[in-house]
């Protein structure tokens, strides 16, 4: 007989909502980072880094429940209606790619998923204020974010190797 | 090589950007023809062209007077009144129509005029949040 289980582990529970908070402790506090762009809204991504461990430690669709669930309760937290669009597209293209690109490397070289990530974060986030702005000059910023993204990705997949190299250590997985 | 791929990958997409950059960024600032109106009692008695350097001074009669420049970046500005609180001055520089710089107490008010064919970056008058 098949056992098909339809409860989560209280342990999955657990990990789940504690990386939801950790992801929203770092998006309200990354709100609060000024950037040097006219858009209003844009953020820097850092929370990737739960994103990240989770789709190189774990699964993906762990990875998209923590999204989903921080977006959500990060845009009522934060404050902004606007940031709830862009962490929404950003983060969602940001985890499609880390996705894939990890799945392509077999989990190795986490600093370039991230970079990925974090390019393609910024691009969505492009795209939303594209629509919203009505504008498509904003295109001009691409090249600004897109370094933005390359540095911020690198400096989150240090991060999440980090992470990931202690946590081992710990024997938690 | 197959191993060296991603650094290799993301030297190549840095590269992309920044280049793209720079070439955007040239392209926007050659275009650049803006001219700015200076305004005095709502009489336009300055046109000032923003490809250009400048300092100069508007001053009255009165005494008073607004010292207005163009930086090399094709912006202008008050760096120095002499109205008592500065708004002019604190206003900084710019660039664009959704920013004009007024001083209230000298009857000033620089507009910026634009020509088409510009790349504009800044297309957000207000924010409300």
């Amino acid at each position: 007989m098949k056992m098909k289980s339809t409860h989560m582990h209280i342990k999955d529970i657990t990990r789940l909502a504690l990386f939801i908070a950790i992801a929203l402790t770092i998006f309200v506090l990354e709100s609060q980072i000024p950037i040097p762009i006219a858009i209003p809204g844009v953020k820097l991504g850092l929370a990737n880094i739960v994103t990240l461990y989770l789709i190189n430690q774990y699964s993906t669709k762990e990875a998209l429940l923590v999204l989903i669930v921080r977006v959500i309760l990060g845009s009522v937290f934060a404050g902004q209606l606007m940031s709830f669009a862009y962490s929404l597209v950003g983060g969602l293209l940001s985890l499609s790619v880390m996705a894939l690109a990890n799945k392509i490397q077999k989990g190795e070289n986490v600093w370039f998923t991230s970079i990925l990530g974090g390019i393609f974060h910024n691009v969505g986030q492009i795209i939303v204020a594209i629509i919203v702005l009505g504008s498509f000059n904003v295109v001009y910023y691409l090249s600004v974010l897109g370094i933005c993204g390359i540095v911020t990705g690198l400096f989150t997949g240090l991060i999440v190797q980090a992470f990931i190299k202690s946590m081992k250590k710990l024997n938690i997985h | 090589m197959k191993k060296h791929l991603p650094i290799i990958i993301t030297v190549a997409l840095l590269i992309v950007f920044i280049v793209s950059y720079l070439v955007v960024d040239y392209i926007s600032r050659s275009n650049a023809s803006t001219t700015a109106e200076i305004y005095k009692d709502s009489k336009l008695i300055r046109v000032v062209d923003l490809s250009k350097e400048d300092t100069f001074t508007i001053s009255n009669d009165d005494g008073s007077y607004n010292v207005i420049q163009v930086n090399e970046l094709g912006e202008i500005g008050v760096v120095e009144a002499s109205c008592s609180d500065n708004t002019c001055v604190h206003t900084g520089f710019t660039k664009t129509p959704s920013k004009p710089i007024i001083c209230l107490p000298n009857r000033l008010e620089i507009r910026i005029v634009l020509e088409e064919n510009n790349i504009n970056e800044d297309e957000i008058d207000s924010y409300a949040y």
